[in-house]
């Protein structure tokens, strides 16, 4: 988020709860109109698809993988010998 | 054994990363017990919802957590870009709707004890479920409250906002556990 501007992150935030609300409407229209599993079934998308724009869009999801990333590459370049002696001899 | 941890971690990281990577750790592990709970229903009382349940207090309740999110959101993106005064702003506005969730989970409680006690199927997954989620609120209006009085005095900027990012992210995922919670108590229905 640190590149994008302020007006820009703000419209995206609007966009996701505008969206969010639209999704709560037809989690209601479904709860209203069926019952039994395929309303369960569809309710269940629903919040699924709700979630997965809280946890892209306002938590960030996508910086976790640059995160992974790091730490994997830097694991990979270690030097071994920088590893301090009490980890090593610790068997 | 906290300097031996990060000894052996390799030396380019930095804390920030590495705070990052804890925190959602801790997400996803909380996550399942969330998960844990919301199937304990499909075991309990299968689909079965009682026609006491008030859906307006339900969807009330939904939509002050969506709205909270988008406030908690504007507050971190203001920390992010040292906006001091709409930080101040949408983090006590993101509170406020907090103390309004809590208020309205023991005005639920208040009505569901006189139609499905604990003692009732549906009544002890009502009250576990609000109950630990509404515990995470109470400590996410806590976490927020302890942000607001730290930055109130602009110690949080565009460099250094990490403690903003955490909480407002712990927010978030307190309205993502009731995304699901507010379909499997109130809308699910046989």
């Amino acid at each position: 988020m640190a590149a994008e501007t302020k007006s820009k992150a703000l419209m995206r935030g609007n966009y996701v709860i505008v969206v969010l609300a639209v999704l709560t409407a037809i989690e209601f229209a479904i709860a209203v109109a069926m019952t039994g599993n395929l309303s369960a079934t569809l309710l269940g998308i629903v919040a699924l698809i709700k979630a997965a724009l809280i946890i892209d869009y306002f938590m960030h999801f996508k910086q976790l993988w640059t995160f992974v990333a790091e730490v994997w590459y830097e694991m990979l370049d270690a030097d071994p010998d920088d590893a301090p002696d009490d980890t090593r001899n610790a068997a | 054994m906290t300097t031996a941890v990060r000894k052996a971690l390799p030396q380019g990281l930095d804390t920030g990363t590495m705070n990052r990577l804890g925190l959602w750790l801790f997400l996803v592990s909380d996550a399942s017990f969330f998960l844990a709970l919301i199937s304990s229903r499909f075991f309990v009382v299968r689909l079965e919802t009682p026609e006491d349940v008030s859906q307006i207090l339900g969807l009330g309740l939904t939509i002050l957590l969506l709205v909270s999110s988008l406030t908690a959101y504007r507050a971190e993106v203001a920390a992010e870009h040292g906006d001091q005064a709409n930080f101040k702003r949408y983090i006590i506005a993101t509170m406020l709707m907090g103390i309004l969730f809590l208020g309205g989970v023991g005005f639920e409680w208040h009505e569901a004890y006189k139609h499905f006690p604990p003692s009732t199927g549906y009544g002890t997954i009502l009250f576990t479920l609000t109950g630990v989620h509404a515990t995470h609120v109470f400590s996410g209006v806590l976490l927020l409250g302890f942000i607001y009085f730290k930055g109130k005095n602009g110690a949080y900027g565009p460099d250094d906002y990490y403690p903003v990012e955490a909480a407002v992210k712990w927010w978030h995922f307190v309205d993502v556990a009731w995304v699901f919670i507010y379909p499997t108590l109130y809308l699910v229905q046989i």
